[in-house]
């Protein structure tokens, strides 16, 4: 896959499960650590009950957090859709 | 020991009467004794809570816990613990919740809180600890609680709030995190309460570092694929709990949800009300949400169609449908789903509310009631009656003042012989597992010691032989073991089953695992010798299976144990009186009532099994001895 695209957030189908957020924190700091205040993507709760996903201005669009959504929240640009 | 991994390594101490804040070291010997989580706040009640103290004065302990997996990626690890003594019994209360994992980012495995603040008051645990004033928060719901906490503090906090039910000390109050999750049972809302603490808030900036990332990543990736592959998952996700209506409609466990009091069935179109194609039809938006780490997402946020003038974010919706669709007998999603907005807003467990509004209903309907003992009220089983009677024991006025205090204690105060129509085991109401219709796998809701935990084994009794075999192998169950339970005459050995079940499912637990969804729902099972090996790979700690049922059946042990020294004798382990007493006709099939002898049986074999007194339950003085020498 390739990961220069920018990271394309589709916030209703963001579950606030928050495995971006942990995947981001242990592999992009080089403490290997689950900490949400190292990650480059942030997930709160909304007003209502959803959530809003905002990315870092250090987000590097390395495509981690991509991979570990399973929710479909998160997609690459320049990735292709899955059939 | 090393430091381990994951485990934060401290516990927070907070006494809101002196205002005083203190750390201590998480004890190796805790870890090695109780794993963490649920296991060591057992541990740690049984320490605190001096025999005897009333649930809701200030000598009362409220413990929080994570288990050591929470804050990590492992999939489906974001369960927290609440123990303390219930209001509700006077027993071991015990509550999980899936939305405060955030404490081990503040650096914390445990808090303890003790005393009462003058004031009202609510905890920021993150870098800093502060006791926070909290007057302007009082009296509000839990929702708006949790959106006057963000907007103080910041919207990345976990907040656990109490509602209008926890401040007015209503016995059944429960507390809500991020407005999804509560701390349900048991009546820690009534206990924040007592405690003029009206939330605890937790985010922090502190690492959870697990010990060999390398082999801990490739085995929860693993993990995480299988989740996501596994059959149910995509129904299991959209529909959440409500996946298990299909058996209490044409199933198995037909019959075992309480219709009106479980005086009745439903009946096969009245269950089929509930049915998932209605569930879907009457939203106009849906989404799934999900708990920390978790890639199923059972939650629900849920938006209804116009007229509808409810939407709501629910944890649960299976909670709600046996509650206020079985017990109470509303008709339809919409005022379902209403209720369960009134029980979530004012902070209110679901189950027991409902039992003590069905329970009225059915005395009123039955005349032993009337509108001078209501208050003017007419009971009747109709939503505008189940909405006001909700609000009225929140706020305790009225007739809602006696209902309050809980189904235990109210219904002597209702009217003389009240206390029959009060469906609950040790003061939680009975809405589902009624087991006139399917005695052996509901039986062990009589014995647990909180109930919660009764599913563990309930899940296992439909199997095929096959099926169980393979289950009992995961759970690390040794094969003489398996064929005692198998091979005993008339159907499985259930007392036996359950023992294991217990200490399998309390494992997962207390790692901070959530036990639903992935191992009792799903049919995925990843089994005791990965679990070792996931927990190895976070803390570093070599363990193995065995090793670890052992903790798991210490912590269970450990409830039992605040239980007895608070006066739990078998007479605890008991039926409501309507299962004893009145047949249920279900269809065509008439179940008979209970045999109270079968239950004596039971309990008998479930207290051996688990290596207990088998007349009174009672610990022997040497394991009472092992389990009070872990500090």
């Amino acid at each position: 896959m390739s990961h220069t695209g920018e990271i394309l957030i589709s916030r209703k189908a963001c579950a606030g499960c928050m495995r971006c957020v942990l995947a981001c924190s242990f592999f992009t700091s080089t403490q290997r650590a689950f900490n949400p205040s190292r990650a480059h993507i942030k997930v709160t709760p909304d007003h209502e009950g959803r959530f809003e996903v905002r990315l870092g201005d250090d987000c590097t669009s390395c495509g981690i957090c991509v991979n570990y959504c399973e929710f479909g929240a998160l997609k690459q640009a320049g990735e292709a859709d899955v059939a | 020991m090393h430091k381990p991994g994951a485990y934060a390594g401290r516990i927070l101490k907070v006494d809101l009467t002196s205002g005083s804040i203190s750390t201590m070291p998480l004890s190796e010997g805790l870890i090695k004794g109780f794993i963490g989580g649920s296991g060591i706040n057992a541990r740690l009640a049984f320490e605190y809570i001096k025999p005897g103290t009333p649930p809701l004065s200030p000598d009362n302990v409220l413990i929080l816990g994570a288990g050591p997996l929470v804050g990590t990626l492992t999939p489906g690890a974001a369960r927290t613990n609440m123990t303390s003594k219930s209001p509700v019994s006077g027993f071991i209360a015990s509550s999980g919740t899936s939305h405060m994992g955030n404490l081990k980012f503040a650096g914390y495995d445990h808090l303890i809180v003790t005393g009462k603040a003058s004031s009202p008051v609510y905890l920021e645990i993150g870098d800093e600890v502060r006791i926070r004033d909290a007057g302007h928060i009082w009296g509000k719901d839990t929702w708006e609680s949790a959106e006057a906490v963000w907007a103080e503090l910041s919207r990345d906090y976990a907040v656990a709030t109490i509602g209008p039910a926890g401040e007015n000390l209503v016995r059944d109050a429960s507390v809500v995190t991020n407005k999804y999750s509560s701390f349900s049972k048991t009546g820690m809302g009534a206990v924040m309460g007592s405690k003029n603490l009206k939330a605890i808030a937790a985010f922090g900036t502190r690492d959870v570092k697990v010990a060999d990332p390398k082999r801990f990543i490739e085995l929860t990736n693993r993990m995480a694929q299988e989740v996501m592959k596994a059959p149910p998952m995509p129904n299991r996700r959209h529909y959440g709990s409500l996946m298990a209506l299909g058996a209490f409609i044409d199933g198995k466990a037909r019959g075992s949800i309480g219709y009106k009091n479980s005086q009745e069935w439903a009946g096969k179109d009245i269950m089929k009300s509930f049915g998932l194609n209605f569930f879907d039809d009457i939203q106009e938006e849906h989404g799934d949400i999900s708990c920390m780490a978790c890639p199923v997402g059972c939650k629900h946020f849920a938006r209804l169609k116009k007229p509808h003038d409810v939407t709501l974010p629910i944890s649960c919706a299976m909670a709600p449908a046996v509650t206020f669709g079985g017990a109470c007998a509303l008709r339809g999603w919409p005022a379902i789903l209403k209720s369960a907005e009134h029980c979530n807003r004012l902070g209110m467990d679901h189950n027991s509310a409902g039992a003590l509004v069905s329970m009225s209903i059915e005395l009123y309907q039955k005349g032993i009631i009337d509108k001078k003992d209501t208050g003017g009220l007419e009971l009747d089983w109709q939503a505008e009656v189940v909405y006001d009677l909700l609000q009225k024991i929140a706020y305790r006025k009225g007739f809602g003042n006696i209902l309050a205090d809980g189904l235990v204690e109210a219904p002597a105060k209702i009217a003389k012989g009240a206390g029959y129509y009060a469906l609950h085991y040790k003061g939680i109401g009975c809405v589902v597992g009624d087991p006139r219709p399917v005695f052996s796998s509901w039986i062990s809701t009589v014995v647990t010691n909180v109930i919660g935990h009764s599913f563990s084994v309930i899940s296992h009794v439909g199997k095929s032989r096959e099926a169980l075999e393979r289950t009992m192998t995961r759970a690390g169950m040794p094969s003489e073991e398996m064929a005692a339970i198998l091979d005993h005459p008339g159907g499985y050995d259930i007392p036996r089953l359950k023992k294991w079940s217990e200490d399998y499912s309390f494992t997962i637990e207390s790692l901070g695992q959530c036990v639903r969804y992935l191992y009792d729902s799903f049919g995925i099972d990843f089994g005791i010798d990965t679990w070792a090996k996931v927990y190895t790979a976070a803390t570093g700690i070599e363990t193995s299976g065995p090793d670890l049922l052992k903790a798991a059946s210490r912590g269970w042990d450990m409830r039992k144990a605040f239980n007895l020294r608070e006066g739990a004798s078998r007479k605890d382990d008991t039926v409501p009186q309507r299962f004893l007493n009145e047949p249920l006709k279900v269809e065509e099939e008439l179940h008979p009532p209970v045999k109270k002898e079968e239950v004596d049986q039971l309990v008998t074999a479930y207290y051996k099994a688990r290596g207990w007194d088998a007349d009174t339950g009672a610990l022997s003085p040497s394991r009472l001895a092992e389990l009070t020498s872990i500090k």
